[in-house]
Protein backbone atom coordinates (compact mmCIF):
# COMPACT_ATOMS: atom_id res chain seq x y z
CA UNK A 1 0.00 0.00 0.00
CA UNK A 2 1.47 3.46 -0.95
CA UNK A 3 -0.43 5.57 1.49
CA UNK A 4 -0.30 4.73 5.60
CA UNK A 5 -3.70 5.08 6.42
CA UNK A 6 -2.13 7.06 9.23
CA UNK A 7 -0.48 9.40 7.98
CA UNK A 8 -3.00 9.96 4.52
CA UNK A 9 -4.87 12.74 6.49
CA UNK A 10 -2.14 14.44 7.64
CA UNK A 11 -0.20 14.49 3.89
CA UNK A 12 -3.43 15.87 2.73
CA UNK A 13 -3.57 18.76 4.83
CA UNK A 14 -0.25 19.48 3.91
CA UNK A 15 -1.69 20.40 0.49
CA UNK A 16 -2.36 24.09 1.11
CA UNK A 17 -5.33 25.27 -1.31
CA UNK A 18 -4.22 27.85 -4.04
CA UNK A 19 -4.79 31.20 -2.49
CA UNK A 20 -6.53 34.18 -4.69
CA UNK A 21 -4.90 36.91 -6.48
CA UNK A 22 -4.61 39.89 -5.33
CA UNK A 23 -7.14 41.71 -7.80
CA UNK A 24 -9.73 39.69 -5.84
CA UNK A 25 -8.52 40.38 -2.35
CA UNK A 26 -8.79 44.32 -3.92
CA UNK A 27 -12.16 44.14 -5.21
CA UNK A 28 -13.30 42.34 -2.43
CA UNK A 29 -12.06 44.67 0.64
CA UNK A 30 -13.79 47.38 -1.92
CA UNK A 31 -16.93 45.98 -1.76
CA UNK A 32 -16.49 45.19 2.16
CA UNK A 33 -15.86 49.01 2.85
CA UNK A 34 -19.30 50.04 0.88
CA UNK A 35 -21.31 48.00 3.49
CA UNK A 36 -22.84 50.84 5.30
CA UNK A 37 -25.58 49.36 8.94
CA UNK A 38 -28.60 48.75 7.43
CA UNK A 39 -31.61 51.08 8.28
CA UNK A 40 -34.54 49.15 8.12
CA UNK A 41 -36.77 52.15 8.17
CA UNK A 42 -35.77 52.88 4.77
CA UNK A 43 -34.72 49.28 2.97
CA UNK A 44 -36.58 48.87 -0.08
CA UNK A 45 -37.84 45.75 -1.27
CA UNK A 46 -35.79 43.52 -3.14
CA UNK A 47 -36.53 43.00 -7.11
CA UNK A 48 -36.87 39.22 -6.05
CA UNK A 49 -39.18 39.74 -3.29
CA UNK A 50 -41.19 42.46 -5.63
CA UNK A 51 -41.25 39.99 -8.43
CA UNK A 52 -42.70 37.29 -5.64
CA UNK A 53 -45.31 39.64 -4.11
CA UNK A 54 -46.56 40.50 -7.62
CA UNK A 55 -47.21 37.00 -8.64
CA UNK A 56 -48.59 36.11 -5.23
CA UNK A 57 -51.24 39.00 -6.14
CA UNK A 58 -51.79 37.88 -9.44
CA UNK A 59 -52.47 34.20 -8.22
CA UNK A 60 -55.07 35.68 -5.44
CA UNK A 61 -56.60 38.18 -7.83
CA UNK A 62 -57.38 34.52 -10.15
CA UNK A 63 -58.57 33.03 -7.23
CA UNK A 64 -60.90 35.49 -6.34
CA UNK A 65 -61.94 35.52 -10.18
CA UNK A 66 -62.41 32.16 -10.31
CA UNK A 67 -64.54 32.13 -6.63
CA UNK A 68 -66.94 34.79 -8.19
CA UNK A 69 -67.39 32.60 -11.34
CA UNK A 70 -68.31 29.76 -9.34
CA UNK A 71 -70.47 31.75 -7.03
CA UNK A 72 -72.44 33.15 -10.10
CA UNK A 73 -72.62 30.01 -11.25
CA UNK A 74 -73.89 28.44 -8.79
CA UNK A 75 -76.69 31.14 -8.27
CA UNK A 76 -78.01 30.68 -12.04
CA UNK A 77 -78.45 27.04 -10.74
CA UNK A 78 -79.90 28.00 -8.17
CA UNK A 79 -82.24 29.96 -9.33
CA UNK A 80 -83.30 27.49 -12.14
CA UNK A 81 -84.04 25.31 -9.76
CA UNK A 82 -86.17 27.30 -7.99
CA UNK A 83 -88.12 28.05 -11.21
CA UNK A 84 -88.83 24.22 -11.84
CA UNK A 85 -90.08 23.92 -8.39
CA UNK A 86 -92.41 26.40 -9.09
CA UNK A 87 -93.97 25.00 -12.25
CA UNK A 88 -93.74 21.94 -10.64
CA UNK A 89 -96.15 23.09 -7.54
CA UNK A 90 -98.56 24.86 -10.22
CA UNK A 91 -99.04 22.01 -12.23
CA UNK A 92 -99.74 19.75 -8.98
CA UNK A 93 -102.12 22.33 -7.94
CA UNK A 94 -104.28 22.65 -11.34
CA UNK A 95 -104.09 18.61 -10.75
CA UNK A 96 -105.93 18.56 -7.87
CA UNK A 97 -108.14 21.42 -9.33
CA UNK A 98 -109.14 18.79 -12.32
CA UNK A 99 -109.49 16.04 -9.70
CA UNK A 100 -111.64 17.95 -7.42
CA UNK A 101 -113.95 18.98 -10.44
CA UNK A 102 -114.92 15.03 -10.66
CA UNK A 103 -115.86 15.58 -14.51
CA UNK A 104 -116.55 12.66 -16.19
CA UNK A 105 -114.41 11.41 -19.13
CA UNK A 106 -116.31 12.92 -22.23
CA UNK A 107 -116.39 9.53 -24.33
CA UNK A 108 -118.25 7.63 -21.45
CA UNK A 109 -120.58 10.31 -20.78
CA UNK A 110 -121.68 10.06 -24.98
CA UNK A 111 -122.52 6.24 -25.00
CA UNK A 112 -124.42 6.76 -21.68
CA UNK A 113 -128.63 5.85 -23.16
CA UNK A 114 -130.73 8.84 -22.08
CA UNK A 115 -132.84 7.97 -18.42
CA UNK A 116 -136.34 7.04 -19.23
CA UNK A 117 -139.16 8.88 -16.97
CA UNK A 118 -140.97 5.59 -15.36
CA UNK A 119 -144.63 5.71 -14.64
CA UNK A 120 -146.32 4.22 -11.66
CA UNK A 121 -148.13 2.14 -13.68
CA UNK A 122 -144.71 1.06 -14.63
CA UNK A 123 -143.09 1.71 -18.17
CA UNK A 124 -145.77 -0.58 -20.03
CA UNK A 125 -148.69 0.95 -19.53
CA UNK A 126 -147.25 4.33 -20.46
CA UNK A 127 -146.80 2.87 -23.49
CA UNK A 128 -150.45 1.71 -23.93
CA UNK A 129 -151.81 4.75 -22.77
CA UNK A 130 -149.60 6.73 -25.12
CA UNK A 131 -150.55 5.04 -28.05
CA UNK A 132 -154.22 5.12 -27.21
CA UNK A 133 -154.22 8.38 -26.98
CA UNK A 134 -152.73 9.00 -30.54
CA UNK A 135 -155.67 6.19 -31.86
CA UNK B 1 -16.56 59.93 5.01
CA UNK B 2 -14.48 56.56 6.94
CA UNK B 3 -14.94 56.48 10.75
CA UNK B 4 -12.37 54.91 13.08
CA UNK B 5 -15.16 52.20 13.67
CA UNK B 6 -15.11 51.55 9.48
CA UNK B 7 -11.33 51.22 9.53
CA UNK B 8 -11.54 48.77 12.07
CA UNK B 9 -14.20 46.73 10.18
CA UNK B 10 -11.82 46.60 7.25
CA UNK B 11 -8.87 45.52 9.20
CA UNK B 12 -10.68 42.68 10.64
CA UNK B 13 -12.27 41.70 6.72
CA UNK B 14 -8.83 41.90 5.49
CA UNK B 15 -7.59 39.58 7.93
CA UNK B 16 -10.46 37.18 7.71
CA UNK B 17 -9.97 37.41 4.18
CA UNK B 18 -6.14 36.62 4.54
CA UNK B 19 -7.34 33.81 6.74
CA UNK B 20 -9.86 31.59 5.53
CA UNK B 21 -10.27 33.02 1.34
CA UNK B 22 -8.24 30.13 -0.17
CA UNK B 23 -10.41 27.83 2.20
CA UNK B 24 -13.32 28.83 1.63
CA UNK B 25 -12.77 29.16 -2.25
CA UNK B 26 -11.54 25.71 -2.17
CA UNK B 27 -14.59 24.52 0.53
CA UNK B 28 -17.02 26.28 -2.74
CA UNK B 29 -15.38 25.06 -5.77
CA UNK B 30 -16.75 21.46 -4.15
CA UNK B 31 -20.13 23.02 -3.69
CA UNK B 32 -20.55 24.65 -7.01
CA UNK B 33 -17.44 23.64 -9.58
CA UNK B 34 -16.70 26.87 -11.30
CA UNK B 35 -13.57 28.61 -10.51
CA UNK B 36 -15.96 32.18 -11.32
CA UNK B 37 -18.46 30.91 -9.47
CA UNK B 38 -16.22 30.29 -5.98
CA UNK B 39 -14.75 33.47 -6.48
CA UNK B 40 -17.87 35.57 -6.71
CA UNK B 41 -19.36 33.19 -3.72
CA UNK B 42 -16.20 33.88 -1.09
CA UNK B 43 -17.07 37.99 -2.19
CA UNK B 44 -20.52 37.48 -1.04
CA UNK B 45 -19.40 36.16 1.66
CA UNK B 46 -16.92 38.47 2.96
CA UNK B 47 -19.47 41.46 2.11
CA UNK B 48 -21.70 39.36 3.99
CA UNK B 49 -19.72 39.10 7.34
CA UNK B 50 -18.83 43.49 6.96
CA UNK B 51 -22.28 43.55 6.90
CA UNK B 52 -23.39 42.27 10.10
CA UNK B 53 -20.28 43.62 11.70
CA UNK B 54 -21.12 47.23 10.45
CA UNK B 55 -24.23 46.33 11.97
CA UNK B 56 -22.88 46.03 15.38
CA UNK B 57 -23.65 42.20 15.52
CA UNK B 58 -21.36 39.79 17.35
CA UNK B 59 -20.48 36.58 15.45
CA UNK B 60 -19.26 34.45 18.40
CA UNK B 61 -18.18 31.87 15.98
CA UNK B 62 -16.21 33.26 12.96
CA UNK B 63 -15.58 29.80 11.13
CA UNK B 64 -18.55 28.01 11.42
CA UNK B 65 -20.39 31.84 10.36
CA UNK B 66 -17.85 32.20 7.42
CA UNK B 67 -18.58 28.25 6.19
CA UNK B 68 -21.97 28.39 6.57
CA UNK B 69 -22.41 31.75 4.98
CA UNK B 70 -20.66 30.67 2.05
CA UNK B 71 -22.59 27.38 1.77
CA UNK B 72 -25.73 29.26 1.40
CA UNK B 73 -24.41 31.38 -0.99
CA UNK B 74 -23.56 28.87 -2.83
CA UNK B 75 -26.04 26.69 -3.39
CA UNK B 76 -27.89 30.03 -4.41
CA UNK B 77 -25.80 30.74 -7.15
CA UNK B 78 -25.50 27.37 -8.44
CA UNK B 79 -29.92 27.46 -7.94
CA UNK B 80 -29.54 30.54 -9.78
CA UNK B 81 -27.80 28.55 -12.82
CA UNK B 82 -29.48 26.85 -15.79
CA UNK B 83 -29.80 22.89 -15.38
CA UNK B 84 -26.97 22.45 -18.03
CA UNK B 85 -24.52 24.94 -16.68
CA UNK B 86 -25.13 23.56 -12.86
CA UNK B 87 -24.90 19.88 -14.62
CA UNK B 88 -20.83 21.68 -15.49
CA UNK B 89 -20.34 23.27 -13.14
CA UNK B 90 -20.09 20.00 -10.90
CA UNK B 91 -16.86 19.27 -12.10
CA UNK B 92 -14.24 19.78 -9.68
CA UNK B 93 -11.16 18.26 -11.88
CA UNK B 94 -8.56 21.25 -11.27
CA UNK B 95 -5.12 21.01 -11.42
CA UNK B 96 -4.62 24.51 -9.56
CA UNK B 97 -7.00 23.50 -6.74
CA UNK B 98 -3.80 23.37 -4.68
CA UNK B 99 -1.05 25.15 -4.15
CA UNK B 100 1.43 22.62 -4.67
CA UNK B 101 2.52 19.23 -3.51
CA UNK B 102 3.49 19.92 -0.24
CA UNK B 103 6.53 18.48 1.35
CA UNK B 104 9.07 16.79 -0.16
CA UNK B 105 8.54 12.90 -0.56
CA UNK B 106 4.73 13.43 -0.25
CA UNK B 107 3.26 11.72 -3.13
CA UNK B 108 -0.01 13.50 -3.49
CA UNK B 109 -0.19 16.05 -6.21
CA UNK B 110 -2.97 18.86 -6.83
CA UNK B 111 -5.09 17.03 -10.11
CA UNK B 112 -4.75 13.74 -8.58
CA UNK B 113 -6.51 14.84 -4.98
CA UNK B 114 -8.98 16.70 -7.61
CA UNK B 115 -9.74 14.08 -9.98
CA UNK B 116 -10.56 11.68 -6.23
CA UNK B 117 -12.65 14.63 -5.21
CA UNK B 118 -14.48 15.12 -7.97
CA UNK B 119 -15.11 11.74 -7.79
CA UNK B 120 -16.78 11.36 -4.02
CA UNK B 121 -20.39 11.88 -3.55
CA UNK B 122 -21.26 15.54 -2.57
CA UNK B 123 -22.00 15.07 1.18
CA UNK B 124 -18.69 13.49 1.47
CA UNK B 125 -17.11 15.61 -0.23
CA UNK B 126 -18.51 18.45 1.65
CA UNK B 127 -17.38 17.01 5.19
CA UNK B 128 -13.56 16.26 3.62
CA UNK B 129 -13.16 19.99 2.44
CA UNK B 130 -14.41 21.20 5.77
CA UNK B 131 -12.20 19.00 7.79
CA UNK B 132 -8.75 18.87 6.24
CA UNK B 133 -8.61 22.22 4.32
CA UNK B 134 -11.41 23.84 6.61
CA UNK B 135 -10.02 23.13 9.67
CA UNK B 136 -13.87 22.70 11.31
CA UNK B 137 -14.61 19.59 14.13
CA UNK B 138 -17.19 17.46 13.37
CA UNK B 139 -19.47 19.56 15.72
CA UNK B 140 -18.56 22.64 13.65
CA UNK B 141 -18.74 20.81 10.40
CA UNK B 142 -22.60 19.50 11.66
CA UNK B 143 -23.77 23.06 12.54
CA UNK B 144 -22.93 24.48 9.39
CA UNK B 145 -24.08 21.45 7.05
CA UNK B 146 -27.61 20.65 9.00
CA UNK B 147 -26.41 17.34 10.47
CA UNK B 148 -25.67 15.12 12.86
CA UNK B 149 -22.26 14.87 14.25
CA UNK B 150 -22.05 11.12 14.19
CA UNK B 151 -23.43 12.00 10.11
CA UNK B 152 -20.41 13.78 9.69
CA UNK B 153 -18.06 10.96 11.37
CA UNK B 154 -19.13 8.58 9.21
CA UNK B 155 -19.44 10.30 6.11
CA UNK B 156 -15.28 11.47 6.43
CA UNK B 157 -14.52 7.82 7.38
CA UNK B 158 -16.23 6.80 4.52
CA UNK B 159 -14.43 9.63 2.18
CA UNK B 160 -11.03 9.09 3.23
CA UNK B 161 -11.20 5.36 1.87
CA UNK B 162 -12.45 6.27 -1.29
CA UNK B 163 -10.15 8.85 -1.81
CA UNK B 164 -7.21 6.47 -0.89
CA UNK B 165 -8.43 3.86 -3.08
CA UNK B 166 -8.39 5.88 -5.85
CA UNK B 167 -5.62 7.55 -5.37
CA UNK B 168 -3.97 4.28 -5.30
CA UNK B 169 -5.65 3.20 -8.07
CA UNK B 170 -4.06 5.65 -9.85
CA UNK B 171 -0.79 5.32 -8.70
CA UNK B 172 -0.70 1.51 -9.18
Amino acid sequence: MILDENDFERRLEQLPPRPLDAAHRTATLARTDAVRPIDVSRRRVAPETRRLLAAAAVVLLLAVLRGSALTALAETATASAHQYTRAAEEWARYVQRVHALELPPQGEAASEPEAVPVDEDGPQASHLLRINRWA
Amino acid sequence: MTTPEDGAIRERIAALYDTYAARLRLYVRGLVGTPELAEDVVQDTFVAVAGQLAAGRTITHMPTYLYTTARHAAFGATRRLGRGRRARAALLEDPTLFAHAGSPGNPLNSLDISVALARLPNPQREVVLLKIWGGLTFAEIAAVTGTSGNTVASRYRYALNRLRTTLEEGTA
